[in-house]
């Protein structure tokens, strides 16, 4: 019966997924440009606020209707992107919505790569622990990315229900209200219908989070060691600020320690700290680096490309940003006027060691650049509210800005007026504060903390329960029975218990799955026999040998096809108006101006490496894709590593001219476009 | 302890068969529901205006039509390279000079095809130009060859063909190449240009001269 109520009030945030549905029921809980910004924010917060209230008794099926509420939020999110063929906050990190750019399209490859048996090709330092995750969902989901996006929002939407949970039992209502708006802020900004780590990040720090709390709470040294492993793995997986995991490992001979009376002074305090504990944990986050190591070694192919930090590291030198290495040192890489004949994964790699060699030299003629770097990071992240995702919810992150800072404060005071945990959040703080200058918040945005802003979020989250237990102290003193609370308490503690282990398994489970389960999943397809999309432009080759694509690679939900203007969008489908908003624009300006002049039914799909096949109807045969669609003669593309025609695709002059750019050719490339039979 | 231990496991094993369950069934659900969804949002779509069946190709003697470079008309006028006989061609050249710059010429057909016919085109590069690079080193390393990019168009759709030629590095090229082209039903016009093809989109020093032995010029 339980379980049908689970099922039943899942079904809204299934249908939601799955069906078109009018894009103004969505708009509210989007970015969009032309809302009010009030109506920016409010919306979202509002629906944060409902579980709390859903929450100020306990009811029957309150879980599974929590449950349900917040699946049906996170869900709403991904939807919008699905109705609209857009991102909430415009992201560029997803194209139409749907399809990776950039950075997700570099990682989905190498996801691809892993569930084909290749091992990943290209990689900037040990990220592997997403791409190894996507490889499992590529393989489980058959490559049918909409699908990928749909279960990634319902995962999402799993964890912010449990980890809600456990802070409402730890915190309270409205500490959990402030959990639910962050996390929900930040997950329309930089997570939802991306490829991209913060996908991990998130929620492996929200679990290690509200995981590390408990530990801290209850001095348990296992939940604490829980959570270590789960702070490491979600920084591993999307680097950030790395002092945070230090701190804590640091604090646990601490925290930990002996309360037994012993020696005095010094001795004392050294005799009391808690070595064989601290030693534990030290043990604990080794490991896991070594495991993350290990699975770097495994499943990225060998040469190995440095980690794109030391771009960010040229960029505090230079007391700019990372674009400084490109200008400097990468203008054959980023001049987009030209394909190089040398492949792309070469270029960066030749790149980054360059950048790597100066940035070390830089640095090391001039390190006072790290307290200007660590001055203009504390200064940005104050002013921009970074970790409360100011930039979205200016008012909104002001004030959460304020709380910690009070509960901070709070923490240092007397022993009746402190508040509780105090220690944890200020070392969370320091941690963060202490890592900024290395990983400072102008070169890629708040995202980049997607592993820490959990713990960040506990502070005034903590505030606010300090709030409500003071208010609530003056009114249990006027009259509310002793027993009751006690009676209360043994059952959230309970609830909490139980709350904690699902909490575990789901971590643990996210860890092996992005860290053990990859490296089987290589294993095991590294000698089968597949059609590959590896295989379509091997590394350091260019698209000229390509004269054909399987038609078992073009999957379902793998691309979108352009409908008619004023036509409903609903991804895979998008009205022509919707597609020509969200063409590829910035380096892939020219490729965005051939895919406008495509007639109406072509087909976008999205294959390994970065590369897109565009084909028409007739490259399809019974909803499915014919067994090879051959390829125009490739050898005159300029965007060959960007995308393959298929033989069918009739082209416009002016695509024609955006192929292959000549000074020359300008008569035509100005002429006006011929109109084509499709049209 | 044991006992402990083994409720735990146990406990675990639960929530992880409990997880492999949502994950199995939530992914059931989401493509049983994408696939009756998508059929809501995606109308049913014409067939594919793109197969198109077509007679084979006639190859008549003449074919009537005007030639211009995108602004003014021009005219062939015979050319001797590598043989003895004159042919009536015009030469498409990069330069930086404006007065003798032209990369671009067009035939407009009049009328338009009605049939799918074939179109002769002969090319080669001037004898001249090649003896010219031939005698200067540094000219002649700069040069990559020519290409030219012939398209149709036309009320159907449009076809595209290069045309490349190396003579002065493929000595065998040194003559007058031959290509027959397709031309579609309804074809309005055939462009020839030449291009810088990537990865260098290098067009220095370039020309090619064209000959098409049907095209008769008539006036406008």
């Amino acid at each position: 019966m339980r379980l049908a109520g689970w099922l039943v009030l899942m079904m809204p945030a299934l249908w939601l997924l799955t069906h078109p549905v009018p894009l103004a029921w969505l708009v509210p809980l989007a970015r969009e440009q032309n809302v009010p910004a009030a109506m920016r924010l409010w919306p979202l917060l509002l629906s944060c606020l409902v579980p709390s209230l859903l929450a100020y008794r306990d009811w029957k099926w309150r879980r599974q209707v929590t449950f349900g509420w917040i699946a049906l939020l996170f869900c709403s999110l991904q939807a919008y992107c699905f109705n609209s063929a857009s991102h909430p906050i415009t992201n560029p990190f997803v194209v139409w919505g749907f399809l990776p750019g950039t950075d997700g399209r570099h990682y989905l490859n190498g996801a691809v790569e892993i569930a084909e048996g290749i091992g990943i090709r290209s990689a900037f330092g040990a990220r592997q622990m997403w791409p190894g995750f996507l490889a499992l969902l590529h393989t489980w989901c058959h490559g049918d990315l909409k699908l990928m996006l749909s279960l990634l929002a319902l995962m999402q939407a799993a964890i912010a229900v449990t980890t809600w949970e456990l802070i409402r039992l730890m915190l309270g209502r409205v500490a959990a209200f402030i959990w639910l708006g962050c996390v929900a802020l930040f997950y329309r900004s930089y997570v939802v219908g991306m490829f991209v780590t913060e996908q991990i990040g998130l929620p492996l720090g929200m679990l290690a989070a509200v995981t590390l709390l408990y530990a801290w709470r209850r001095q348990s040294m296992v939940f604490w060691l829980l959570g270590l492993l789960l702070l490491t793995c979600s920084l591993n997986a999307r680097p950030g600020c790395y002092f945070v995991a230090a701190l804590l490992v640091a604090a646990t001979f601490w925290r930990f320690r002996h309360t037994a009376p012993a020696a005095d002074g010094s001795r004392k305090f050294l005799g009391d700290l808690a070595w064989r504990r601290g030693m534990i944990a030290i043990a604990a986050v080794s490991f896991c680096i070594a495991a993350n190591a290990l699975s770097f070694r495994h499943l990225v192919n060998p040469p190995r490309m440095p980690s794109n930090f030391w771009l960010v590291l040229y960029g505090i030198a230079k007391g700019g940003t990372w674009l400084d290495s490109v200008r400097d040192e990468g203008r054959e890489l980023f001049d987009f006027t030209k394909v190089s004949t040398v492949s792309e994964e070469e270029l960066w790699y030749g790149f980054v060691s360059r950048v790597k060699q100066a940035a070390i030299k830089q640095i090391a003629a001039n390190p006072r650049m790290l307290l200007h770097a660590a001055w203009r990071a504390w200064r940005q992240i104050i002013t921009k509210q970074t970790f409360f995702v100011g930039e979205a919810a200016p008012g909104w992150g002001i004030l959460l800005l304020l709380m910690s800072a009070i509960a901070l404060g709070l923490a240092g005071s007397k022993r009746n007026t402190a508040i509780d945990d105090g220690g944890l959040y200020w070392l969370v703080w320091i941690g963060v504060f202490l890592s900024l200058p290395l990983a400072p918040p102008w070169d890629s945005g708040p995202r980049i903390y997607a592993a820490t802003d959990p713990l960040i979020w506990l502070t005034p989250a903590a505030f606010c329960t300090w709030c409500a237990k003071r208010l609530s102290g003056r009114r249990s003193s006027r009259g509310r029975a002793e027993l009751s609370i006690a009676n209360d308490r043994q059952t959230e503690c309970l609830e909490l218990n139980a709350r904690l282990r699902w909490n575990s398994t789901v971590g643990l489970l996210l860890v092996i799955s992005s860290v053990l389960f990859p490296s089987v999943l290589l294993a095991l397809n590294r000698n089968k026999t597949m059609p590959r999309y590896s295989d379509l432009m091997p590394l350091g080759t260019t698209s000229i040998t390509v004269n054909e694509i399987p038609g078992s690679l073009i999957r379902r939900n793998r691309g979108i096809m352009v409908g008619p203007e004023k036509s409903r969008t609903f991804l895979p489908r998008l009205a022509r108006d919707d597609f020509e908003r969200g063409v590829p624009r910035g380096r892939e300006f020219a490729i965005g101006e051939f895919m406008k002049e495509l007639p109406d039914n072509s087909y976008i799909a999205v294959l390994g490496r970065p590369r897109y096949l565009i084909c028409d109807r007739s490259a399809f045969q019974n909803e499915a894709a014919i067994t090879r669609i051959p390829l125009q003669a490739a050898d005159w593309m300029a965007y060959k590593y960007i995308f393959s025609l298929s033989s069918s695709v009739a082209l416009t002059a002016k695509q024609v001219m955006i192929l292959c750019p000549s000074s020359a050719s300008h008569e035509i490339f100005w002429k006006p476009a011929v109109p084509l039979s499709g049209k | 302890m044991k006992r402990k231990l083994t409720a735990g496991l146990k406990r675990n094993i639960v929530d992880l068969l409990v997880i492999s369950a949502a994950v199995i069934g939530g992914t059931f659900l989401l493509r049983k529901a994408d696939q009756a969804g998508a059929g809501k949002a995606t109308p049913e779509l014409p067939p594919s205006p793109h197969r198109i069946t077509e007679a084979p190709a006639i190859r008549p003697r003449i074919i009537p039509g005007r030639m211009d470079n995108f602004k003014d008309a021009i005219v062939p006028k015979p050319i001797r390279s590598w043989d003895t006989k004159p042919r009536d061609g015009v030469t498409l050249r990069v330069s930086p000079d404006s007065a003798s710059n032209q990369p671009s010429a067009r035939v407009l057909l009049i009328p338009p095809t009605t049939a799918p016919v074939i179109l002769e085109i002969q090319y080669t590069v001037d004898e001249s130009v090649i003896n010219m690079l031939s005698a200067n080193d540094a000219l002649k390393d700069r040069t990559d060859g020519v290409t030219v990019l012939v398209s149709t168009v036309g009320i159907a759709y449009n076809h595209f063909t290069l045309l490349k030629l190396d003579p002065l590095r493929i000595t065998e090229q040194r003559k007058w190449l031959t290509h027959n082209l397709a031309l579609p039903v309804g074809t309005t016009e055939v462009d020839f240009s030449i291009i810088g093809p990537p990865p260098d989109y290098n067009v220095f020093e370039d020309s090619c001269v064209i000959s098409l032995p049907q095209l008769r010029i008539v006036s406008p």
